[in-house]
């Protein structure tokens, strides 16, 4: 016990001193992570208005299989983007494997479907009223999609939060074509991986903390995002 | 489920629509706003053939505008509601303030320009979305029941504004309406609308007088006792 409260008061030291290290694996996390989130985000603000405003043959089930992959285990896609880069894939030649890129592209494929879904579910839950009334005043499709996607703006940013919260904290994908290389591609959770198993706890208690700090701002984010949103449909 | 509707609409008319709930006033009004697609059957505006050639449909609609039943604003201020469709339409930014604080002066919603929209009341809301209709000077206006929730005092200015609107600048108008006295004021032709048939369509001297005992007479009759027990109340 007495050696687990050192751990803590090792960790609150090397955070209040801004310890290099746990800076750096620190802002490389969050680097890599919300890189991997605009990417995302550019990807389905136009996808998610495209399939919410066409009429298709499949589209229930398109949105169903879009679903069905929020929660794909992430060794599954770091899996998926180890085959594909790797020396012998079809993108072997990139040069990618182990690099902070090849994680970006790993972390967006992981947070495509669940950011795809909750912004459909977002145009889903406006008001019909609010396309019909776009149209109806002149709106190109474009246009319209980019009505909805204000009048839904807090769902959206809120669909776009729990995805950096997806991304930032896997620790799958981000080993297994990251290959957690200190100083290049070691981030908070493949670090505390590795110091638990080395038995450092003190610096996994310390990077613990700040992922820790990290999903409660995302959490009061949220929670501010649903007031705000709440007050504003009263 | 419209049936068999065959509807001609003249350049310059008003056309009010009328008819008990349920007959189908907003599901026409919404395949002639081309919000909805007709299962069967032509529908020609402005001279062009709009189901066969759908990659027209938004030069028409942008030579329309359409005011809804139950209107929604923009999550922003009542003058950026107005701005949105001259904007979409690539309108110069000072000819769009110009336009769209004149509109609201004519609806008399001048007082409300830098206030919220999503605070406005019901009627409020609806003198908005007239006024955001307006802006766009259309060709065709079609209106749902667009004085349904406004006072006497502002119907009467909305439906000035119509009216002098449809004169100056010979703005077709198709309009619903649940108000037979507004319909005889307002129409150039009426449409009676029953069941999703198009019962009976002429001028207002020829609809309102049907023959006894017909379902149109019994409609009218109805509406027109409704509407004086309304009054005395």
């Amino acid at each position: 016990m007495s050696e687990l409260w050192q751990g803590i008061l090792r960790a609150l030291e090397l955070l209040v001193t801004f310890d290099p290290e746990v800076m750096a694996v620190t802002f490389r996390s969050l680097g890599i992570s919300v890189t991997a989130c605009i990417i995302s985000a550019l990807v389905c603000l136009p996808l998610g208005s495209l399939i919410h405003f066409t009429s298709f043959r499949g589209k229930h089930l398109l949105v169903s299989i879009i679903q069905t992959f929020y929660s794909l285990p992430t060794v599954l896609v770091g899996l998926l983007v180890f085959i594909l880069f790797s020396r012998a894939g079809p993108f072997g030649d990139l040069g990618l494997m182990f690099t902070p890129t090849l994680m970006v592209i790993g972390q967006a494929l992981l947070v495509i479907p669940l950011m795809l879904g909750l912004i459909i579910s977002a145009l889903a839950s406006l008001d019909k009223t609010v396309a019909d009334t776009a149209f109806s005043l002149g709106a190109s499709r474009f246009q319209a999609g980019i009505l909805a996607l204000k009048e839904a703006r807090y769902a959206v940013v809120t669909a776009v939060i729990m995805g950096f919260g997806r991304a930032i904290s896997e620790v799958g994908l981000a080993m297994m074509v990251g290959g957690n290389i200190r100083g290049f591609t070691r981030i908070l959770t493949t670090a505390i991986s590795l110091e638990t198993s080395k038995g450092d706890i003190e610096l996994s208690l310390a990077l613990g903390f700040i992922l820790l700090i990290i999903s409660l701002v995302i959490n009061v984010v949220l929670g501010r995002l649903q007031q705000v949103r709440s007050s504003a449909a009263h | 489920m419209l049936q068999d509707i065959s509807l001609q609409v003249e350049s310059g008319d008003s056309f009010l629509l009328i008819g008990p709930t349920g007959a189908g006033k907003t599901t026409l009004l919404r395949i002639l706003g081309l919000l909805d697609k007709p299962v069967t059957g032509d529908l020609h505006i402005l001279g062009v053939d709009v189901i066969r050639s759908p990659d027209r449909q938004l030069e028409i609609r942008r030579r329309m505008a359409f005011v809804q039943q139950k209107p929604v604003a923009f999550s922003c201020s009542v003058l950026e509601n107005i701005a949105y469709p001259l904007r979409w339409r690539k309108v110069p930014k000072q000819e769009i303030k110009t336009r769209a604080l004149d509109i609201l002066e004519q609806v008399g919603m001048q007082d409300f320009a830098g206030r919220s929209a999503r605070t406005l009341s019901g009627g409020e809301t609806q003198r908005v979305a007239i006024a955001r209709a307006l802006v766009t000077r259309p060709e065709i206006l079609l209106l749902d029941e667009p004085t349904a929730n406004l006072d006497p005092n502002s119907a009467g200015k909305i439906e000035d504004v119509l009216a002098r609107v449809a004169r100056e600048r010979q703005t077709t108008l198709v309009m619903t309406t649940h108000d037979l006295a507004q319909a005889r004021r307002l129409a150039g032709t009426v449409g009676v609308l029953m069941a999703g048939k198009l019962v009976e369509c002429g001028p207002p001297e020829q609809v309102f007088n049907p023959q006894a005992d017909s379902p149109i007479a019994r409609f009218i009759g109805f509406k027109l006792a409704e509407q004086d027990f309304n009054r005395m109340v």
